[in-house]
């Protein structure tokens, strides 16, 4: 049986700005690389995690 | 709290499903499963490891050699029965780097770039060219040529576009990855289902055609008295 979680706005921030603080980039920065398809191999690790977050949060997706 | 449920077992039912097709295909114990807020009505199906994001290993002759990691982005449709992907993404990357190879990605919400479509993370000098001198002329057109991925390629529209089946047996028969007896029927039967879908969901954009096509066939079809034709964007964007 596939797992379903329920997960909280509080939980999803934190995760985001831990992702964003490791990469020493905030979001728009991290937007502006994506949208000029020049994300580093360190921003691409993350991507799609980040995007999945964003959409959690009720946030503009990436560019792609 | 009804409706929470309702997202939930659904969710559980599209994460199992995924899940099961992948089992029968690869040689991995992955677990795909959904996070979900209530509150913005968005869930998001991946492989999951406890509760955070995972990859796929994937190997040749049982070593590792690449990832695969996709995602589902989902919410309630219009009606607020049934989940609608808004957005999915494959990827493939090798072990060596976290750039990807090669990605398939379908966005219900692009604006000039084909919904779906595959991008690939390499270089190709002759095509860079004829980027870079279509760029100095027509600035819609990439201002990165010499980057590969900053063109999509378009693959069906949101109708027609591959499914994930598609994206396995790419990985299957063009990359070597290994897989698991019976591999092909599952990946079959996978996409029957996700074909079968989209086919209902054609029906509904194209009633008159779906129609006339069973008439061809012999079938008595008649149209509802307020029957209109009005053909959706979907058919049409690409």
């Amino acid at each position: 049986m596939s797992p379903v979680i329920e997960v909280s706005r509080e939980e999803l921030l934190t995760r985001r700005d831990e992702i964003l603080g490791r990469l020493r980039v905030d979001l728009s920065e991290y937007r502006q690389h994506a949208r000029e398809h020049r994300l580093t191999s360190d921003e691409w690790a993350v991507r799609d995690e980040l995007d999945g977050l964003l959409f959690l949060l009720g946030e503009e997706s990436l560019a792609i | 709290m009804e409706e929470n449920t309702a997202l939930a077992d659904q969710a559980r039912a599209f994460a199992s499903t995924l899940q099961d097709t992948i089992r029968r295909v690869l040689p991995s114990e992955a677990v795909i499963g959904a996070r979900f807020t209530p509150s913005a009505n968005a869930l998001l199906v991946t492989p999951l490891s406890g509760s955070s994001v995972a990859e796929i290993p994937l190997t040749v002759g049982g070593e590792p050699v690449a990832f695969w990691s996709f995602s589902f982005q989902m919410t309630l449709d219009s009606s607020g029965a049934f989940l609608k992907t808004v957005k999915s993404a494959f990827a493939l990357r090798s072990t060596f780097e976290d750039i990807p190879l090669a990605r398939l990605e379908y966005d219900g919400n692009m604006r000039t770039a084909p919904v779906s479509h595959w991008q690939f993370h390499g270089e190709r000098g002759a095509f860079s060219h004829l980027l870079a001198r279509a760029h100095a002329m027509k600035k819609y057109v990439t201002d990165r040529p010499h980057s590969l991925s900053s063109v999509h390629f378009p693959t069906g529209g949101e109708r027609f576009r591959p499914g994930m089946e598609d994206f396995l047996e790419f990985l299957v028969r063009e990359c070597g990855v290994d897989r698991v007896d019976g591999w092909q029927r599952a990946i079959e039967e996978g996409r029957e289902i996700w074909r079968r879908f989209q086919m209902r969901t054609v029906t509904r954009d194209l009633q008159a055609e779906a129609a006339q096509t069973l008439r061809d066939l012999n079938w008595t079809v008649t149209p509802p008295a307020d029957f209109e034709e009005s053909v959706g964007r979907a058919i049409k964007r690409w």
